[in-house]
């Protein structure tokens, strides 16, 4: 009877009610405890692959309907043109050190990067993975994929990137006196896309307005650069 | 019907995003392009933000759950990364913080070559 039961839940339906049930709680934990490592992404993350590690369910089966939930990252993307657009004026204003500054940081990332793993003599594909670590996901798991790296592993580490981020990036630009809101705003955005604009919004509005520019002008930098550097890889 | 339409109307600039992408060999991602797409759309006046803004908003609200099933890729990780997993680690710190420097210093560094510009940034 048990079994039964079991086999009938095992869809997509119910991996999917179970996917937004978690990520509810993930994002309940995060309003009690207000620290960035309580993020709802990760704590969903977490819930689902224990009760997929306990029932013995694998991936592949989660993904029958998680493909549909991946496959909205692309309208998702499309999406953000709107924020940007809704900021035109801003960046207008700022145009330089915006533009600048997001270049600098994409170029900075990539190459510390791929000098990083060099040194640590990491694997050809797990270097290609870490590569676009500083841009939003949606756009970070395409350049991945686009470089032959692992886009579930690039999608890790683009949260962990956000997490490190979010929590000690605004302590140190305070501490090397780089906190003014345009340069805070663009330095979260680039170096860690949605989750330093979270953060940045919560500093204050000019560095939100930034932040979020920042992110998807580094994004598309980031992914022509990568482009590039593709040729040559 | 009005959310359908503002979905057929995101997909469609999806899609030719896509078609842009191999059009250039796959330079850039289509949805890279969908959104510079999507941005010059919205800057001409060919789609006003009227017409996409319920689904846009939901997308943008909503864009961090869409990542869940990629996460939970963890799951099949292999043996090859779990064994350089301190490596990996340690490169996101250090690159982390080294590209949030230097992009806000950058910014810094311009800004007040600009001159006046702390006004516009202190404004608000």
């Amino acid at each position: 009877m048990l079994h039964e039961f079991w086999e009938t839940l095992n869809q997509p339906l119910f991996w999917l009610a179970l996917s937004v049930a978690a990520y509810a709680v993930g994002q309940r934990a995060n309003a009690l405890a207000k620290t960035p490592i309580c993020n709802p992404l990760l704590i969903a993350t977490f819930l689902i692959a224990v009760v997929m590690v306990v029932t013995d369910t694998p991936l592949a089966d989660y993904n029958v309907g998680g493909g549909y939930v991946t496959m909205l990252l692309t309208p998702a993307t499309v999406s953000l043109a709107v924020p940007i657009y809704r900021k035109l004026d801003v960046l207008k204003k700022n145009l330089v050190p915006v533009l600048a500054g997001a270049l600098a940081g994409s170029v900075t990332s990539i190459i510390s990067v791929l000098v990083l793993t060099r040194l640590f003599n990491l694997p050809e594909q797990i270097s290609r993975s870490l590569l676009p670590k500083s841009v939003t996901t949606p756009i970070g798991i395409r350049i991945s994929e686009q470089l032959g790296g692992i886009p579930s592993l690039t999608a890790i580490i683009i949260v962990l990137t956000g997490i490190v981020g979010a929590i000690l990036a605004p302590t140190l630009l305070r501490l090397l006196h780089l906190d003014e809101p345009v340069a805070l705003g663009v330095g979260m955005g680039t170096g860690c896309h949605a989750f330093g604009t979270a953060t940045a919004i919560q500093i204050g509005e000019t560095q939100g307005a930034m932040s979020g520019l920042s992110l998807g002008v580094a994004g598309v930098f980031t992914a022509i650069l990568l482009s590039i550097l593709n040729l040559f890889l | 019907m009005r959310i359908l339409k503002q979905l057929a109307l995101i997909f469609g600039v999806c899609l030719a995003g896509d078609l842009l992408s191999v059009v250039i060999h796959n330079f850039l991602p289509g949805n890279v392009l969908g959104m510079l797409l999507m941005l010059l759309l919205l800057w001409r006046g060919w789609i006003k933000e009227s017409q996409i803004q319920e689904t846009a908003g939901f997308f943008e609200h909503n864009m961090a759950f869409l990542f869940l099933p990629t996460c939970l890729g963890v799951l099949e990780l292999s043996g090859e990364v779990l064994a350089v997993l301190w490596q990996i680690l340690v490169i996101i710190l250090i690159t982390t913080l080294l590209t949030v420097t230097v992009t806000s210093a950058t910014v810094k560094l311009l800004s007040r070559r600009s001159g006046g510009r702390k006004e516009d940034g202190y404004a608000a």
